[in-house]
Formats: structure tokens, C-alpha cells, sequence
């Protein structure tokens, strides 16, 4: 199958993930809506052929990620041709495989993202049914994409994933969060030089770009190399038509246009990967679009940021894997790659996984490794609420982490609020509306952070003996129970953490 | 009850003064059809008048509340920002 949307598509259709309506839908809440149900029991994606309003045409595919709490990668492991069976240990084992085998892109002379192309005056946005995806929500908004922009001083071309207003007819109003290599790019390198930067918001094509774009990477790490990698074979990129950007050339659709320096409009208030509202409707980024270029009767794909819908599975399936390579760069003492781990609705929230030693490296040793994550803008920048925990613990199981959480934590001792930081827009939701306008800036706020200190400790009680089912049974009976619970007639799969703690990433 | 348009309640209330005497202001609105915002001068009342339409507020993290407690008559839809 080929390796863009419509393979995808076929590959779900094929493995039963996929419910084709061709009864006539609304963009406005209906499309979403299915999304935010199907998410509740991990259920299938949808393409919609007739959709309201809009001549005929355009499709949406949506809940392309929706997966299961324990299998969230489900989907994302279609996409890309890996067993949908795997669990997460076996998934992120997988994917941090891949990414580490980075696979340049080449250019094509063109794709199929040209078959369609308009420019200047004939551009629509609203042609295209991007969905309004819930009440209160400030605009229609796109959700999933690879933004492409390029480092001006060097050969540098940096994607990502924002959330995105549809602002008018030939208006976009681009999201990026105070971390993302975007706005550090947009902010240095153009707006305070003048320049306007050009930008490509391409949606659809293979997914694997998607995904990487999704992934927070450090600086003069491309997403298309990460995506080659993860594919197992390079991206076919093609040039714009308004700039020397190079785009998905199998892309649905790519919007192109210009950020001006120091041009602002309103966005928000809108719905996020967090699993809330946010806001306030603040200035924001917009791109003067020039050019759409688009596949013959385009499929818009679209996700929704609600518990369990694709938004927060992606965010699972990619975030904890592509925090590896920051991990392993800046030398941090986690014991394995995935160390981090977004819980289920909050980006906020980080896990750290950490070998605790007795007695610790020296006084203050923990103090240091806190400082040191924070202070990594692709790790500490992003989450308001971090917690360490031992390396007994199974941060992919909430359970495990809850339980860390819950017996380790001293709330006189083991709960620190750092001085303001730069943290994710999201916190804005948690502020005092006087102090807003003081804090609040594109992208980000400074805010307090707390930090939990769920190791075991070095004062008594030492060395608490956690009560799971990997520490109090010798190996063998672990070993014989798993094997036999099938065998007894229990149609669940056993949830044994003997292979993750095992793992080496 | 369905209005045809929100306004941001913060936006509202940065002009209150201008609202409260009757001046015709400038203000965003969001088109329930499009879910588009529109600029326009208004006049903001607090009850219905011939040629007014009901309102909602938009609060600043997705709260839409209080339809019908304002009412705006249209005086002037300013053209979009669109052009170069």
C-alpha cells in the first residue's frame, strides 16, 4: 500500500479500524463528535465522503489515532507498518529503533499534492471542511499537520504540529508553544531581523511525517529525517510554489503563505491535547496565505484533542520516544529512554524515571538532576508538573505511577514549587485573570512548577518493597502464572511488567 | 435560545464605558454560521431594539454564556483584514 493517507486509509479498512459513513455530515460539531465517542472504547476512525455545506469533493478522515489506554500507538502502528499487537514496552522499543536510523529526504520534481493548484485570489481556505470541534471553541481549527519552515542560516528544515485557527478565507493563525524550535526560528532568525518567513502547512500525505512533526527534537534535528527513519524509507519532498520550502510531495493538501514580523491576530480560546479548554483569545501568529495546492478531491484528516481521542494517543505513542534522544544527549541519569511519559490527558505532566542510588552521588545530588531537567527547553520548558519516580516503577502503566505517587511522595518533604519558568500557554487556565496580561506571551507564560519526589528515601522507611506483582514472587512464579493465566480460560492479556523493566532502549 | 453571534466577553467589557453611553463601538463578533469573527461597529444594548439581534458572551477559555443579555445593531461591518 502506499505510503500516504489513502494507504493508510486502505491499511485500516483492511484491518478493520475503519467505518465508512456516506451519509451526509456537518464540519460544524458532527464530524468531532464521532471522534470524541470513539475514543472512549478505542474505537474506529471514520471517513466521511458527503459532508455538509461543501461542494463535492473534499473527505475527512477522522480518529485516525484513537486507540486504547494500554495501546494508544495502535493506529500509529498501522500507519507505519508495525504489529498493531505490540504493546508498550514493544512499541516504544520499535519506534526508538527507527528514529535512531534517520533516513535523509530527496526531492522529486513533483507529486500529487500539484494536481490542483491556486494562487492569490482564487485561495479559499474555507473551501475545505476543517472542523468546528467544540462549544466555546473561538474558530474552526486544524489540529493535524506538518508546518514546515527553514532555518535561514543553515540548511535546517524544521516541522511541526500546531494547533491552528482558520481565521478567514485566506487567514491562518498558527499556535506555537514557548518550546518549539518554530518559534525559537520565527522569533531570532526572522521576526527580529524583518523578514517575513514562509511557511507550508501541508496536511495529509504520509503519516510518518505527521508523527515526527508531532515529536519535540532538539534544535538542527529535521522531522523529515526522523520521519525517513521511521518509515524505513526517505520522504519524496517536492518544492512550493511560493517559496524554496520543500513540502510532503503525496501531501492532500499544502497551504503556503508568509508570517510578517510583528503581525498579530486574536486566536482562541480552544480545546487541547491536555483535555480542557484554553485560552484566554490572545494575539498569535498569522499566515498571509498565497498558494493552496491539493490532491483531486482532497481528504482532509482531523483529530480531536478530548481523553482517548487521537490528539492525546499521538502524543503517548511519540512523545515519551522522541524525549529519548534529549535524554541521551544531555547525559541525564534515567535509566532508560523512555523515561518520560505524558499522562493520559496532560501534556502537562511528566514522569522522570529514575535509578535511585543509596545513599545519593553526593548531598543535593536530586536537587541538581531537578535543575538540570528543567533547564532543558524540550524537557523541563514543557511541563508545568513533573514527578521522579524509581526505576522498579512502569511509567507506561498509571497504575504503577499512581502508586509511586501515593506511597513515596512526603507532602512536607517531597513536593517542590520552583520560581517562575517558562512553561506551556496552557497554564494561563490556572491563572488569576489580573496577572495574565503581566505573564502571558506568545507561546508561553511564566509560571511555578511542581516537582514530586516520588523515590524511595533514604530515611526510614528505606527501601519500602513496592507491592506488584514483579517484586514480591520469584521470577519463575511470575513466569509460571503468566504463562498459564490463558491457559485457565482468562481472555485478558496479562499486564506483566517483567519485559518493560527488562527492556533496554 | 440561538444566537447569531458571540462576543468576547473580555472585548465587551474593556468598552463598557462607550456601551454604557450609547456610543456605536468597535468589536469583534463571531458568526455562529461560519464560526468566522467579524469586525464591525455596533451598538452593544442591554435590551432588544428594532434591529438589533440577541448576543452571547465568549468567556477567555471556551465558556460561551449569558446569551441574550446584550443586543447589538449593526451599524458598519468593516471589511475583513484579508487584503494585501
Amino acid at each position: 500500500m502506499a505510503n500516504d493517507l489513502r494507504g493508510f486509509i486502505d491499511s485500516l479498512r483492511a484491518s478493520g479500524d475503519l467505518a465508512e459513513i456516506n451519509d451526509e455530515v456537518d464540519w460544524n460539531y458532527e464530524i468531532p463528535a464521532y471522534e470524541v465517542l470513539s475514543g472512549r472504547f478505542g474505537g474506529p476512525a471514520f471517513l466521511f465522503n458527503k459532508i455538509k455545506g461543501v461542494p463535492k469533493g473534499p473527505r475527512v478522515l477522522a480518529a485516525p489515532f484513537v486507540g486504547s489506554f494500554y495501546k494508544p500507538h495502535k493506529k500509529a502502528a498501522i500507519a507505519l507498518g508495525i504489529d498493531p499487537n505490540l504493546d508498550r514496552t514493544g512499541w516504544n522499543r520499535e519506534l526508538g529503533r527507527r528514529m535512531a536510523t534517520m533516513m535523509r529526504p530527496v526531492e522529486v520534481s513533483t507529486g500529487s499534492c500539484k494536481e490542483v493548484i491556486k494562487m492569490g485570489k482564487d485561495v479559499n481556505l474555507l473551501e475545505f471542511p476543517f472542523t468546528y470541534h467544540a462549544i466555546g471553541d473561538g474558530g474552526r481549527y486544524i489540529f493535524i499537520s506538518a508546518t514546515v519552515i527553514k532555518d535561514p542560516d543553515m540548511a535546517w528544515i524544521n516541522t511541526g504540529n500546531y494547533a491552528i485557527e482558520v481565521f478567514s478565507r485566506n487567514r491562518l493563525v498558527i499556535t506555537p508553544y514557548a518550546h518549539t524550535n518554530f518559534l525559537a526560528i520565527y522569533t531570532n532568525k526572522y521576526e527580529l531581523r524583518g523578514k517575513s518567513m514562509p511557511v507550508a502547512v501541508c496536511i495529509g500525505g504520509d503519516p510518518a511525517v505527521t508523527m515526527a512533526a508531532g515529536m519535540i527534537l532538539p534544535p538542527g534535528i529535521s522531522e523529515y529525517d526522523i520521519a525517513g527513519g521511521i518509515r524505513g524509507t526517505p520522504m519524496e519532498l517536492v518544492k512550493a510554489e511560493t517559496s524554496d520550502l520543500l513540502v510532503p510531495a503525496n501531501a492532500e493538501v499544502v497551504i503556503e503563505g508568509e508570517i510578517r514580523p510583528y503581525e498579530r491576530l486574536p486566536e482562541g480560546p480552544k480545546i487541547e491535547v491536555f483535555g480542557f479548554s484554553v485560552g484566554p483569545r490572545q494575539p498569535f501568529f498569522p499566515i498571509r496565505v498565497h498558494c493552496i495546492t491539493h490532491r483531486k478531491n482532497p481528504i482532509i484528516w482531523d483529530v480531536h484533542t478530548a481523553m482517548g481521542a487521537s490528539a492525546p494517543c499521538l502524543q503517548e505513542s511519540l512523545a515519551n520516544v522522541a524525549f529519548l534522544g534529549q535524554v541521551k544527549v544531555f547525559g541525564l541519569p534515567f535509566k532508560i529512554g523512555d523515561a518520560l511519559a505524558p499522562t493520559r490527558t496532560g501534556a502537562t505532566s511528566a514522569v522522570a524515571m529514575y535509578k535511585k542510588k543509596y545513599p545519593e552521588d553526593y548531598p543535593g545530588f536530586m536537587k541538581d538532576v531537578f535543575d538540570k531537567f528543567m533547564g532543558l527547553p524540550g524537557l523541563g520548558g514543557v511541563f508545568a508538573k513533573e514527578a521522579f519516580v524509581d526505576d522498579d516503577v512502569n511509567i507506561l502503566d498509571m497504575a504503577d505511577f499512581y502508586d509511586a505517587l501515593f506511597t513515596q511522595v512526603n507532602p512536607a518533604k517531597d513536593i517542590q514549587k520552583t520560581n517562575r519558568m517558562t512553561v506551556m500557554t496552557i497554564e494561563s487556565s490556572w491563572m488569576e485573570e489580573w496577572d495574565r496580561d503581566k505573564y502571558v506571551g506568545p507561546g508561553g507564560i511564566l509560571g511555578p512548577k511542581q516537582i514530586y519526589d516520588a523515590t524511595t528515601k533514604e530515611e526510614p522507611p528505606q527501601g519500602v518493597r513496592r507491592l506488584s506483582f514483579e517484586t514480591i514472587y520469584p521470577e519463575h512464579v511470575q513466569k509460571w502464572v503468566v504463562e498459564n493465566w490463558q491457559r485457565l480460560g482468562f481472555e485478558e492479556e496479562p499486564r506483566w511488567n517483567k519485559p518493560y523493566l527488562d527492556a533496554k532502549f | 435560545m440561538g444566537v447569531n453571534y458571540w462576543l468576547y466577553k473580555l472585548d465587551v467589557e474593556g468598552k463598557t464605558d462607550a456601551i454604557d453611553r450609547g456610543e456605536a463601538v468597535e468589536i469583534e463578533m463571531m458568526d455562529q454560521t461560519d464560526k468566522l469573527w467579524k469586525r464591525a461597529r455596533v451598538q452593544v444594548l442591554r435590551q432588544p431594539a428594532e434591529g438589533s439581534t440577541p448576543v452571547g458572551l465568549l468567556g477567555p477559555f471556551g465558556e460561551p454564556h449569558d446569551e441574550g443579555r446584550y443586543h447589538v445593531k449593526v451599524v458598519e461591518m468593516l471589511p475583513e483584514t484579508d487584503d494585501d
